[in-house]
């Protein structure tokens, strides 16, 4: 049927992982530093934090369930994501166009909306490992970090994190997953919702989103 | 990869052709009779919604039903099975495409689940370090340079492009269920892949529903994911700064608005 091809599938699993998708992580990820020490991390550093997290959270599984999980992962995902540089470059003219108080309104949303999908979908673990690949400075004040996930079947997906520094952190802007860019995703749905639809409704659905998330429609 | 589908994918081939035959024949004297939305893109929107539909009422209400009478190792195994058919689809498109490691492994991999792991019901070669791949006609018409031209939605079938569409025929001729002789057999093979389809797609098709622009979600993806294969699994230092730079300023109507064709996506880059 529809989406049989898994050319298809394996984009739609990696569009799925790259709001949210750490990857790497294994073993190393393990004793990766808690987000309360992570100060001043390297980009890597920035990563193995999100996948310690991302692992202690699948373990929980669902005996400790959505909400115990969003607690997991909330604080880091907000911290290692520069959420208002994504917001501004997803949103582009539009951006500019809020006010200071919808711009704060939209960053923090698309926080909760971003740690909520991580909690919903990474509700198990079963073997899955993570392993960063290499690092490289890509321009001044940008990194990649390359890295893959394998599945428990043994299929291998590629993760490309690109962060940028600001007051001396690092902090991911985007995340490429087997060749599917979460920036370039979210900018052609935001952008072509807002002229549609308005500002409002963006906020709306994904405000309906998280809620739904929580109460587990998801 | 399982021919579940291909039958009817490939009727309506034809259909699709036919109208993107005519919306590319639509000249400029013909933009006043336009609607807002060109007729690609309408029968694509149209098309979209169809198989939505077709999951939410069909084959969502099939898969639960499926799970309820199934226990887990019976559903694990049928999925084998139907993953392990269609590898030779798969490895004779690494071979076509000059990637020959990819080829022997994914080969390997069908031969040793086929053999040790009875017909595919049990996957021996995940034991054995012999990952999946994904590929298809499409990739390897992209690896040989032929552009991707206009992006499409199938009915019963999903998002693909002209390029991908002779990939529906080599399904066919690569799968099973066009060998087997006993009619009855043959619309079996094809009604359980339906039901394995909806059980093992079904999360990701309920991630494209979640999506704030669910077919805009879905054809981005595609369409990025399809070029990334091309590209042997590489993505360029520019690629991946091409998402920091700003956005260009708002026009009246964004380029995925105005046409259904993508003629930037070429082969190989």
């Amino acid at each position: 049927m529809f989406l049989k091809k898994n050319v298809l599938l394996t984009a739609v699993f990696a569009m799925s992982m790259a709001p949210l998708l750490p990857a790497w992580a294994g073993t190393a990820a393990e004793t990766a530093p808690h987000t309360a020490a992570v100060k001043a991390m390297t980009p890597q550093a920035t990563i193995d934090s999100l996948d310690a997290a991302l692992l202690k959270a699948m373990h929980g599984g669902s005996k400790i369930g959505y909400h115990g999980r969003y607690a997991i992962i909330s604080p880091v995902v907000r911290q290692v994501y520069d959420f208002t540089r994504i917001a501004h470059l997803t949103l582009g003219d539009t951006w500019t166009k809020l006010s200071s108080a919808q711009q704060k309104a939209f960053v923090e949303v698309l926080a909760d909306y971003t740690a909520a999908t991580y909690a919903a979908r990474f509700n198990n673990y079963a073997g899955e490992h993570f392993a960063v690949v290499s690092s490289q400075n890509m321009q001044p004040g940008t990194e990649g970090v390359f890295s893959t996930l394998t599945m428990h079947n043994g299929k291998v997906h590629r993760f490309d994190y690109l962060l940028q520094q600001q007051d001396g952190h690092w902090r991911i802007v985007n995340v490429v997953a087997d060749g599917v860019s979460d920036l370039s995703l979210k900018r052609a749905e935001y952008t072509e919702t807002i002229k549609s639809k308005g500002f409002a409704a963006l906020v709306a659905h994904l405000k309906a989103q998280i809620a739904g998330y929580a109460n587990g429609r998801s | 990869m399982s021919h579940r589908g291909f039958l009817l994918g490939t009727a309506f081939a034809a259909g699709v052709l036919a109208i993107s035959g005519c919306a590319t024949v639509h000249g400029p004297g013909s933009a006043a009779s336009t609607p807002s939305r060109p007729p690609l893109q309408a029968f694509n929107h149209t098309m979209f919604h169809l198989n939505m539909g077709l999951y939410d009422y069909v084959l969502e209400p099939v898969s639960t039903g499926y799970k309820a009478v199934t226990p887990g190792f019976v559903r694990t195994g049928v999925s084998n099975v139907f993953s392990n058919v269609g590898m030779p689809y798969i490895f004779i498109n690494d071979f076509l495409q000059g990637r020959v490691q990819q080829g022997m492994e994914d080969m390997s991999r069908f031969l040793v689940n086929s053999v040790f792991g009875l017909g595919g019901l049990f996957d021996v070669a995940d034991k054995l370090d012999l990952p999946t791949h994904d590929n298809s006609l499409g990739v390897t018409l992209g690896v040989w340079g032929v552009p991707q031209g206009p992006y499409l939605v199938l009915p019963f079938y999903g998002p693909s492009s002209l390029r991908s569409l002779p990939g529906l025929a080599m399904v066919m001729f690569t799968g099973p269920a066009y060998y087997v002789t006993s009619t009855p057999a043959k619309y079996a093979l094809s009604g359980m892949g339906i039901i394995n389809t909806g059980y093992v797609d079904g999360p990701k098709i309920r991630m494209v529903q979640e999506a704030v622009n669910p077919y805009q979600f879905m054809r981005n993806a595609w369409e990025q994911h399809e070029q990334y294969l091309i590209s042997g699994g590489m993505v360029s230092k520019s690629q991946l700064l091409e998402g920091l730079s700003l956005p260009p300023a708002a026009s009246p109507e964004t380029p995925s608005a105005a046409t259904e064709s993508s003629p930037q996506k070429q082969g190989k880059h």
